[in-house]
């Protein structure tokens, strides 16, 4: 079933991709209604596929890199879902750009061991599902910044071009600032669950240290667009230099450097 | 930045310190605050942290090896660089607090944010005062009244610790598969060993015992060995019994063709290794005070247990020395602190976010 659904998971964002691309692509055929369609299809396939891996392995999938990635692109979706529902519908065009980064996740989980391993005895924990759900999340939203910003960048490239990226502007700097307030609260629970299972909230592991740097990148960013006015380009730029940030600490943080951390 | 308001008749001297907190307030100096904190983290999240210290001059050189240990860069989130940075962002949060107090009466978000990380920032200065922590090992039957520190001294505690019991469970033991087949290849018998316990293959006709197991197997000059119990090597030493004669055998899982057949047998071995997958560790506490058992707590992995003011963590076992336990000592009276400022910060934070003001819209 698992693999099956990896399959079906990875056919329907590529759907949604293509879907999405040929709608930017083509401007006769403006109509993102059929990609959006798909990736909340594709979204209810990853939900299904995760809860199934839930029920066959007895744990949340949060325990491996793999199992991570899986949650980390089924945050984005879901994340850009809620934003498009709530706030910005004028972003639909983002989908295809959603799509494109969904694929390229579940492309790096294919290449990661996902066989269903036993939970080691650290992550034995209700805080496993709320500090590294929590924390995926914010990376999720972070994801969807850098995601707009890159389309901010390309669509401002030339200067002639009339595009009015205010709304774009928005979406990113929302997606940065609940990437902001998630991965406060993941390295809150994260420092309580530390405490209870380590003796100390607070110990500079390498991963620690790292997801601290995301933090101060990002505070940094968010004080310079409110105190310095850095909006539009300059902005979207930040929030790129802070998604680099965002993929240290996730990946090269767990292959280059040992800590507490490194079952993750 | 706006200034202060200043008074009638303002001297030199009360107009000196409003533009000095105007400085330490000042936005130009969080941002230089914040690159630099910012430039030491990374600085600590690459260099290795308080490694032996001939591990940066193999890693870095002499030269450059020798100038991090002189910046202390080996133990840089405790050295005067870092800590003095945190101070100075401190003051800076709290300066910019006060300078920008009508500007902030407005939005009471940031100035919740901002008493979060003062909170923080003192949680964590009273936590380097007033903690205590280190490690107990423990051997089963074992009590002992003091725990050893970072710093290798001896720290007592007010009563004795007694480990009455230690094990480790298992999601799946190790294991061990032993395939046999023939030069043919159209024989093949399959079966899970244990060592010491013989088994018969009866298609292939022999019968196995398997005397040994050589997690990490190296031979040196005493004949084989196991260099250490990480399984890097897995091998089994078999005693086989084939047409009524004996011989010895090793076989590989790592290196299957190794030793897998011999010209006086027609049958060829393989062998597999699974390592066993710990669940669980559990240490058996007795609290002892005036030489008279006063409480029994069991302390896990995720289950720390507590007594007066102390906590105990399960951190530590020898797989070579199944009575032995390692718990991690800690006491932490500021604790409280530290998890206020981050409850405050996450309020603030979030607050910053729901509010349409404070985004722009």
């Amino acid at each position: 079933m698992s693999h099956w659904g990896f399959k079906i998971d990875f056919s329907l964002f590529l759907a949604s991709y293509a879907a999405g691309a040929g709608a930017f692509l083509f401007p006769s055929l403006r109509r993102y209604r059929p990609g959006l369609i798909l990736l909340v299809l594709a979204w209810m396939a990853l939900s299904v596929t995760l809860v199934h891996r839930t029920v066959t392995s007895g744990h949340w999938p949060l325990s491996n890199q793999y199992e991570s990635l899986m949650f980390l692109v089924w945050g984005v979706s879901t994340v850009y879902g809620i934003v498009l529902a709530a706030w910005f519908k004028s972003t639909e065009g983002l989908a295809p750009w959603v799509a494109a980064f969904t694929l390229l996740g579940l492309g790096a989980a294919s290449l990661l061991d996902s066989t269903v391993e036993p939970l080691v005895p650290a992550l034995q924990s209700n805080w496993l599902l709320i500090h590294v759900a929590t924390t995926m999340l914010g990376y999720a939203a972070f994801t969807l910044g850098f995601v707009g910003a890159v389309a901010f960048l390309v669509k401002t490239a030339n200067p002639g071009n009339p595009f009015d990226g205010t709304s774009l502007d928005l979406f990113l700097y929302r997606s940065g600032a609940l990437g902001f307030c998630l991965l406060t609260l993941g390295i809150a629970t994260g420092a309580v669950w530390a405490n209870s299972a380590w003796g100390s909230y607070w110990s500079w592991d390498p991963k620690e240290t790292w997801a601290l740097i995301t933090w101060l990148t990002y505070a940094g960013a968010l004080h310079l667009r409110r105190m310095r006015n850095w909006r539009g380009r300059p902005f979207a730029w930040l929030m790129v230099g802070g998604f680099a940030v965002v993929l240290f600490t996730y990946f090269g943080v767990n292959y280059l450097l040992s800590g507490l951390h490194s079952y993750a | 930045m706006r200034s202060l308001p200043q008074g009638r008749g303002g001297t030199l001297l009360t107009l000196m310190p409003k533009r000095f907190l105007e400085f330490l307030g000042s936005q130009k100096l969080f941002f230089v605050l914040l690159s630099y904190v910012l430039v030491l983290c990374v600085l600590g999240g690459v260099i290795p942290q308080n490694a032996p210290l001939e591990k940066y001059h193999e890693l870095f050189g002499s030269l450059f090896g020798g100038g991090l240990l002189a910046l202390r860069l080996n133990d840089l989130f405790r050295s005067p660089l870092f800590t003095w940075g945190l101070t100075l962002t401190a003051i800076n949060f709290t300066a910019c607090t006060f300078v920008r107090w009508e500007k902030s009466k407005k939005r009471p978000a940031v100035i919740v944010s901002h008493l979060a990380m003062l909170l923080l920032f003192a949680g964590g200065a009273l936590r380097g005062i007033t903690s205590q922590s280190g490690i107990l090992p423990l051997r089963i039957g074992q009590d002992r009244a003091s725990f050893d520190r970072d710093d290798g001294t001896a720290s007592p505690l007010p009563f004795s610790v007694r480990l009455k019991d230690f094990h480790v469970d298992y999601w799946n033991p190790d294991s061990h598969l032993l395939s046999v087949d023939n030069m043919a290849g159209d024989l093949r018998e399959e079966a899970a060993i244990e060592i010491g316990k013989p088994i018969s293959f009866p298609k292939a006709g022999v019968t196995v015992t398997p005397v040994r197991f050589y997690p990490h197997f190296v031979m040196g000059e005493n004949g084989p060995s196991s260099l250490d119990d990480s399984p890097e090597n897995p091998a089994v030493e078999l005693r086989v019994t084939d047409k009524g004669k004996e011989h010895r055998r090793f076989v590989f899982a790592r290196f299957g063709d190794i030793h897998a057949d011999r010209a006086d047998s027609d049958v060829r071995f393989s062998y597999a290794f699974q390592a066993g997958r710990i669940k669980q560790f559990e240490s058996l506490l007795s609290f002892e005070e005036n030489g008279r058992e006063v409480a029994v707590k069991t302390v896990r992995v995720n289950t720390p247990a507590a007594w007066r003011g102390f906590r105990f963590f399960q951190s530590g076992y020898d797989p070579k020395d199944p009575e032995f336990s390692t718990l991690q000592v800690s006491k932490d009276p500021t604790v409280w602190l530290v998890y206020l400022g981050f409850l405050v910060l996450t309020v603030g934070v979030a607050w910053s976010f729901l509010q349409r003001r404070e985004f722009e819209l």
